[in-house]
Order: structure tokens, then C-alpha cells, then sequence
């Protein structure tokens, strides 16, 4: 647990594995809410916010209660329920006691029930990091390490498509290509961009 | 013993998820926030039902 395998983490799951245009996860909210820069902000703090609490719930469940029992081809059920309850839980606790936050965050959290890039990293995190010898310890800040990385990535990607989106509105472009289809033409090349940062570390 | 543990965790799972779900829906949404429910404005999916879905045509 060192400052180097934290950093390396969040650098390797932001920008070399990115969640959406590596991986093609979480494409949904990366389409549907990415029409205006406030609304990519917003998804992309909820994003962050649930899927580092999902990682660390879903990775203490499969070490303390999956593992240990052999039951981990439920792992998926299980990991599901734990995200929908988890969205449940964290929109009642911001709706009750941070209106601030839930002014900036709370309309965006019900959509990320669906956002399968939350599962993707909770399932990736027990693929690539879990092991029987890693302590849990170990096993728990990488994991938590990834998702903030995954986050932030996602969260990059996200504002930087809808300022994209933002000018495209306003472009001139052949009326069979607006919408959706120059979008993901625009998601095209963002994708090789991000391409040739494989290797980096 | 341990067979039943799946169906224990299953079964323990989607009760929290019902309980969540049940208080959530009891809590009120904050007098000020509730126009901003349709800022998202997702079309992620074509759920007409869902309070964030807007129409592309709007």
C-alpha cells in the first residue's frame, strides 16, 4: 500500500484501460447525458461517488462472505443487488441530511443503477486484483485505488465529449450525420486517441 | 449448512434492496430540488416512464 501503487492504479484504470473507450463500458450515460457539460459534470461526480463505495462494498462481500463459503458464481446477483441497494441507500442519506448535494448529484444517481460500468469495475476488481494470498487489506485499497481511477476516467471522457457535443450542436453537418451518428464518428477517434497511450506504463 | 448460504445471501440481498427502495421512496425530496428533476435530461434509454427521460424532439 504505497503512494506509487495508488498513483499507477489511477493513471493505468484513467487513461490506458479507460472505462468507456477502451473497455466500452457505461456507453449509455455516455450518450444520453452528454449533451450538456453541467449535466456530464454531475453524472460523472455520481459515477465517481458510487462506483469507489460499490468497489469497496463489493470487494469486502466476495473476500469475507463469496470466497470463504465457495460461492462466488453468485458473485454477479450479489454484486447487482449490492449496487441497486447501495444507490437506494446513498440518494435517501443525500436527500435527508445534504440538500447541496443532493442539488448537485441526486438526479443523477437513479441512472447509474443501470450503468453497468459500475459492475464492470466491481467485477473486473475481483478478476484482476483478488487472489487467495493477497490480504484483504491490500486487496481492498486497490480496488478502491482502481475505481477512483476508473471515476476520474470516465468522469474525463464524459465532460470532454459533451464540450465536443456542445459544438457539434451548433456545426454545420449533413442532417442524416446529427445526433448520435457524428457522436459516435467523434467517440470513433477519441477512442484510437486514447489508443496510443497503451504501453505507457 | 452451507448449502443455504447462496440462497441466505440471495435472499438477504433483495430484502435490503426492497427495504432501501421502500425508505427512499418514503423520503421526501428536498422542496428546492424538485425542479431540478428534469436537468438531467438522460435519453440514455427509451423509458417514456422514467421522471429523467426527455424526448429528443423537445
Amino acid at each position: 500500500m504505497s503512494w506509487t501503487v495508488f498513483v499507477t492504479a489511477i493513471i493505468s484504470a484513467m487513461l490506458i484501460n479507460n472505462v468507456i473507450l477502451m473497455q466500452f463500458l457505461g456507453i449509455c450515460p455516455f450518450i444520453g447525458v452528454s449533451k450538456k457539460t453541467s449535466s456530464a459534470i454531475g453524472m460523472s461526480a455520481a459515477v465517481l461517488f458510487v462506483m469507489v463505495i460499490a468497489s469497496a462494498v463489493t470487494y469486502t462481500i466476495y473476500d469475507l462472505v463469496l470466497a470463504p463459503y465457495n460461492i462466488d458464481y453468485i458473485g454477479t446477483i450479489a454484486f447487482i443487488l449490492v449496487i441497486a441497494s447501495l444507490v437506494q441507500l446513498l440518494e435517501m442519506i443525500i436527500k435527508k441530511y445534504s440538500k447541496t448535494l443532493y442539488k448537485a448529484l441526486g438526479i443523477y444517481l437513479p441512472l447509474i443503477t443501470t450503468n453497468c460500468a459500475i459492475l464492470g469495475v466491481a467485477e473486473s476488481n475481483i478478476t484482476n486484483i483478488w487472489t487467495d494470498s493477497l490480504p484483504y487489506a491490500q486487496g481492498l485499497f486497490l480496488a478502491v485505488s482502481t475505481a477512483v481511477g476508473t471515476g476520474l476516467g470516465f468522469g474525463l471522457i464524459l465532460f470532454a465529449f459533451s464540450s465536443v457535443r456542445e459544438r457539434l450542436d451548433s456545426a454545420n453537418i449533413p442532417k442524416a450525420w446529427k445526433g448520435v451518428p457524428i457522436s459516435l464518428v467523434v467517440a470513433g477517434i477519441m477512442s484510437l486517441a486514447f489508443a496510443g497511450l497503451v504501453g505507457v506504463i | 449448512m452451507s448449502e443455504f448460504v447462496p440462497y441466505i445471501m440471495i435472499g438477504g440481498l433483495v430484502t435490503v434492496y426492497i427495504l432501501t427502495y421502500m425508505l427512499n421512496k418514503k423520503t421526501p425530496i428536498p422542496e428546492e430540488c424538485r425542479d431540478l428533476i428534469n436537468d438531467a435530461s438522460c435519453t440514455s434509454c427509451h423509458n417514456f416512464s422514467c421522471s429523467h427521460h426527455q424526448d429528443d424532439e423537445e
